[in-house]
């Protein structure tokens, strides 16, 4: 068991997380927040590279820190940016990260290709990296988080780059992964854990706000959430009432999915079985930033071409 | 069955044994290492923890790919020719025994200094940080390895000049050679690890060769006299001290934690 024990990082006075109390089993964890909520300092004090302010973390009730390189022996981890040498390839890149993980010079060349053919990267392993794509340098990057077996996976932003199908096959590997270890995984894409976490934590202004399964944290939204055609003119008044989850400009109006905590409902609001995404956009919707918008863009009615997209 | 066990634990009846998860071999043997780390802690030594990187990782990675190993050939080469072509047209003894003294540390210098500037630039730094061998790990190593090699080195150019002036003593020549590149070296390593600053950390680079020249040309007598008539025991002294310093900071460096990553 991964434990985080009232965890706090601060940045000079800038206090990125604070009071974090966290556990992890085997099993797949959606780590999602907005962008700049702390999501990467949270994982890299979990890899052991930036020790926490105030807190413990802890591996099987011993403190990472005093675990030291055997806990880095459990681990593998995919940073945001993944780094790679260029001149490398991933064979050779593979092999190299191998040695320093401990591996054998043979265990490391029969692992390394095993794992460049799972991320449908064998028949270009011998190839130099600067001639390959983000999306398959990211693949890379998740194939080196595996090559030490490990029991503990950490994985920040990993589906960056990677194109729909490469995302499917990802979330297959996950749920596979998730069964015989800790896998942690943040995005900010709620469609890539959605299927696949059998948890999902939920960070805001440095503390956690939710951990549970995607299902009871759906439920906090359970009989709130509608959708309805609102007519063009009344629309701006509508933005001002509710919290707007998606809207799509259709040539009578708009067709707006939103949020109703009053008991009071209207016979033609249509209620919703709230998703993740719905969760997601409510907890951190930013009302300033959709005032500003609003009036940089006012919405005109608009008959095509919107087609669903979420504001 | 797992879920079989939780029901039987919350409503208080005990599992049987057939009910429990037979562990696999890898669970064994981590409980089982985690048992005996637990009541019988060893720090392993730090010979046995380079001894053990070196067998692990050997000379193939020690240098990330074949354009580092040909720069760090080349410059090894272009210290070398440097200082030969100096000896070949200095007749001066004194003058060759300071120009040794300075010079010694020139090619762990550069070797060391191009690596320290880079490590945590580099994109790949988090990712080999989070290994079992980490960046200071290799660091610590590659150190060793740089100074090793230097010596060797610098011992045969020492040698060399010695037959070739015919007026170097080929043990001061070796023990001034030596002792230099210990002292620079431990200092080079304490300013990595404890300089809070791009000044600190290399201002001992730029130091070096401007406190030893500047001494060199304000009194050429006290410092041409001073490296002539130190004692050979003193230097061996010096040897010491500078090796135990070294050693000590590359272990330190083997254990070494940044704060921020």
């Amino acid at each position: 068991m991964l434990t985080v024990h009232a965890v706090s990082r601060r940045y000079g006075n800038d206090l990125a997380l604070e009071g974090i109390d966290l556990s992890f089993e085997n099993g797949v964890y959606g780590l999602l927040a907005p962008n700049g909520a702390g999501k990467t300092t949270l994982l890299k004090m979990l890899a052991g590279l930036l020790p926490p302010s105030e807190g413990e973390i802890s591996y099987e009730g011993k403190s990472i820190a005093a675990l030291d390189e055997k806990y880095r022996m459990q681990l593998g981890y995919l940073p945001q940016r993944f780094g790679y040498y260029p001149s490398d390839t991933p064979l050779k890149y593979m092999q190299y990260l191998a040695a320093i993980k401990g591996m054998g010079r043979k265990e490391a060349l029969e692992r390394s290709e095993l794992l460049l053919e799972a991320v449908a990267l064998g028949e270009v392993k011998r190839k130099k990296m600067k001639t390959f794509s983000g999306g398959m340098i990211q693949r890379v990057g998740i194939a080196q988080a595996l090559l030490n077996d490990p029991r503990v996976l950490i994985l920040d932003e990993p589906t960056g780059g990677l194109d729909p199908k490469e995302r499917a096959r990802f979330r297959s590997l996950l749920t596979k992964l998730g069964r015989e270890r800790i896998v942690i995984l943040s995005t900010h894409v709620v469609s890539d854990v959605e299927s696949v976490a059998n948890e999902i934590v939920l960070l805001k202004n440095g503390r956690v706000f939710a951990k549970d399964k995607p299902e009871d944290i759906c439920a906090m939204l359970a009989g709130k959430v509608y959708e309805t055609k609102v007519p063009d003119t009344e629309a701006e008044a509508f933005r001002k009432n509710y919290p707007i989850l998606a809207e799509r400009g259709e040539a009578d109006g708009w067709q707006m999915r939103f949020v109703s905590e009053g008991e009071k409902t209207l016979p033609h609001w249509e209620p919703m079985k709230p998703g993740l995404e719905d969760v997601f956009l409510y907890v951190y919707r930013d009302r300033e930033r959709q005032t500003a918008e609003q009036r940089l863009f006012p919405r005109e009615p608009v008959g095509v071409g919107e087609g669903g997209r979420l504001r | 069955m797992k879920n079989n066990r939780e029901t039987q634990l919350r409503s208080g009846e005990r599992p049987a044994f057939d009910d429990i998860d037979y562990p696999d071999e890898r669970d064994i043997r981590l409980h089982v290492a985690s048992i005996v780390d637990e009541a019988l802690p060893v720090r392993p030594s730090f010979s046995s923890q380079v001894g053990a990187m070196y067998r692990q990782l050997g000379f193939r990675h020690l240098f990330r790919d074949l354009t580092e190993i040909v720069f760090v050939l080349a410059l090894g080469l272009g210290v070398l020719v440097f200082m030969a072509l100096f000896v070949l047209s200095n007749a001066d003894t004194e003058g060759i025994y300071a120009f040794i003294f300075i010079v010694s540390p020139l090619l762990y210098l550069a070797v060391s200094v191009i690596f320290f500037a880079d490590l945590r630039r580099r994109d790949t730094y988090q990712v080999e940080m989070s290994c079992r061998y980490n960046v200071y790990q290799l660091a610590s190593l590659r150190m060793l390895t740089f100074a090793a090699v230097s010596l060797v080195l610098n011992i045969g150019f020492v040698c060399w000049i010695a037959i070739a002036s015919q007026q170097v003593d080929i043990l001061r020549g070796v023990l001034l050679s030596v002792s230099s590149l210990f002292l620079f070296a431990a200092a080079f390593l304490y300013g990595q690890l404890r300089g809070r600053t791009a000044a600190s950390r290399y201002g001992l680079v730029g130091l070096w060769p401007l406190l030893n020249v500047g001494l060199w040309i304000a009194q050429p007598h006290g410092y041409l006299g001073l490296l002539s008539s130190i004692p050979v025991y003193a230097y061996a002294a010096l040897i010491l001290l500078g090796a135990a310093v070294y050693v000590g900071q590359a272990r330190r460096l083997l254990y070494f934690k940044p704060k921020l990553t």
